[in-house]
């Protein structure tokens, strides 16, 4: 593949130089720092929003550190889900409206490393941003938490949580070469976020079918709240999802280059 | 049997393109010679950007094919021998005007000592060095000069120009012709363009498509003397270009004269001189000439002028719709 080098490092200026570099870092971090805090207080919150009977009559179990590592996910899978989908689905046919990939592509530089090095600094960026969150996450969570709640409980385990997060970054590698994908087909980024959002919802409902989390990529936000939350499901092999996740993302790259090697350009 | 270096430039043979029904090229077939400068003339519509777009292999001929320098459009060996610019380049918009080209020369693998000269060079050629901005906040003109930097970065030994002047303002259209005509003999340039102007002054060879195909091509005198016949213009200058003028124009209308005069025209604003356009020019000059004659008026100046590339340009052009 042509140019490669200078494409990932175009790519990787990119993001540090325009609103990439925030957007996540900053949801991620923000959504890192305050879920422990929100899980600590979850019952003083309703306590105060409902009033104490009211509460005493929910009868509440105390939150632990396994439910903050639980939420870290959770939140993963919601508000920043959509920012790593919209990343994807504009970074190709955004360049095509404006002209820069064809003032790119009529050099020596080949299609394939052009989606690639999209799909390789997207994946990297995304899986660094939530590495550095599950940090924070589990930071702030020992200082919420103490060592009241974490005894015994994965999710008080750097090494769950990270793994945990490993398992999103999978999920999150999907989503992207997905996006990507529709982003190389079609011109209307609304188009390519619609396919990534639609995606990640299909893989959500997919991952309530036993057999289906099990094999598929679908398994893996279950297994990542499970593994977060050190509650792992019995029989539940992480690998399948894992390896089906993996081979899916390089399915879904191939697929993307062959879609962007017969597309015109402006 | 020819190899790539004694190949022309740029050679196409029936090349077509679709877009579903509608037929943008038809048929194009076109030669190129090496070191010349050559204008690729066209209406709007007339399927200029799209021969341009698939000589870059930026989009793909329904039939015939297309050579560049002798290899096939968008191969490993063509790509590092052309520079490209088209008439709104798109560039990332957080990188200034050094990093593009830093950048363009990365991808061309320029040796640093290379980049570190061409670089500095372009940018000054292109009256960008004082920019500090991002491209972001560019005007289309200083859009399209870093274009033209952009193409020039690796030496190119072709390079093609889609509508290079139209954004800019009279000096940086000016600059970029010399640019073009200093270019001439070492590097084939090959742009399309309207503006004529820029065409005759700087263009070998030309070539008009009309309705995606070739309606004239040649060495651009050639074009003008051989397809300028249609037109016969005479300059009259005489003491009374006003009454001339009423004169003449009575001789257009019909019913009003024999109608041998097809146009009067002031030559240049405030000139005393006429452009007379004629139906035949040896016939036309004896009947101006009596015309002047019977108003009494006094002829300083009775000559046919040569056809432009303009009257070639609208009468192909027009002859076709």
């Amino acid at each position: 593949m042509n140019a490669m080098l200078p494409l990932l490092r175009l790519r990787a200026r990119e993001v540090v130089r325009t609103w990439r570099v925030w957007v996540l870092p900053v949801v991620l971090v923000f959504l890192a720092a305050s879920g422990p805090v929100i899980a600590r207080f979850t019952n003083e919150i309703l306590a105060g929003a409902l009033g104490g009977g009211e509460l005493t009559a929910l009868a509440l179990p105390e939150p632990t550190a396994a439910d903050a590592a639980a939420r870290w996910i959770t939140d993963l899978s919601q508000l920043a889900v959509f920012v790593v989908v919209i990343m994807a689905a504009g970074a190709i046919n955004t360049e095509v409206r404006s002209g820069v990939a064809s003032l790119l592509l009529v050099k020596p530089a080949s299609r394939s490393a052009y989606v690639v090095s999209h799909a390789v600094v997207l994946v990297g960026f995304v899986a660094v941003a939530a590495f550095v969150g599950a940090l924070v996450s589990w930071g702030v969570t020992r200082v919420v938490f103490g060592g009241a709640g974490g005894d015994g409980v994965g999710a008080s385990n750097l090494g769950a949580m990270l793994g945990a997060t490993g398992l999103w970054v999978v999920l999150a590698m999907v989503l992207i070469t997905v996006s990507l994908l529709a982003s190389a087909t079609f011109d209307a980024m609304a188009a390519a976020a619609g396919v990534g959002v639609g995606a990640f919802f299909l893989l959500a409902v997919a991952g309530a079918a036993p057999r289906l989390a099990e094999f598929t990529p679908a398994g893996l936000l279950p297994a990542a709240v499970a593994v977060a939350s050190g509650t792992p499901t019995e029989g539940f092999a992480t690998w399948w999802p894992v390896g089906t996740g993996l081979g899916a993302s390089l399915v879904l790259v191939v697929v993307a280059v062959a879609v962007f090697r017969r597309r015109e350009l402006r | 049997m020819s190899g790539p270096h004694d190949s022309p430039a740029i050679e196409t043979r029936s090349l077509t393109k679709h877009y579903g029904s509608r037929l943008a090229l038809d048929g194009l077939t076109l030669r190129v010679e090496r070191g010349s400068v050559f204008g690729f003339l066209g209406a709007n519509g007339a399927g200029k950007t799209t021969a341009i777009r698939i000589l870059l292999a930026l989009a793909r001929a329904t039939s015939g094919s297309a050579r560049l320098l002798g290899h096939a459009p968008g191969s490993t060996e063509v790509r590092p021998l052309i520079g490209y610019c088209p008439d709104v380049p798109g560039f990332p918009s957080w990188m200034t005007a050094r990093e593009v080209l830093e950048q363009a020369a990365t991808l061309f693998q320029l040796p640093q000592s290379t980049v570190r000269r061409r670089v500095p060079e372009l940018l000054e050629l292109t009256g960008l060095a004082d920019t500090r901005a991002r491209v972001g906040g560019y005007s289309r003109g200083m859009r399209q000069r870093l274009g033209l930097a952009q193409a020039l970065i690796n030496s190119p030994q072709l390079l093609i120009l889609d509508e290079p002047t139209s954004a800019l303002d009279p000096m940086g259209r000016r600059a970029a012709l010399e640019l073009i005509t200093e270019l001439k003999g070492k590097t084939t340039v090959f742009f399309s363009t309207h503006l004529l102007p820029d065409v005759e002054r700087v263009c070998d060879d030309v070539a008009i498509l009309s309705n995606g195909r070739v309606a004239a091509e040649g060495a651009l005198r050639d074009v003008r003397a051989r397809l300028g016949g249609s037109r016969s213009r005479l300059v009259v200058e005489t003491d009374e270009p006003e009454r001339l003028r009423e004169a003449l124009r009575a001789a257009t209308r019909v019913g009003a004269g024999s109608g041998w005069v097809l146009d009067v025209a002031e030559d240049a604003p405030g000139s005393r001189a006429l452009v007379v356009t004629v139906d035949d020019v040896e016939d036309g000059a004896a009947r101006v000439a009596a015309v002047v004659s019977s108003l009494g008026c006094r002829l300083f100046q009775l000559e046919p002028r040569a056809a432009s590339l303009e009257d070639v340009f609208v009468d192909l052009v027009e002859g076709a719709r």
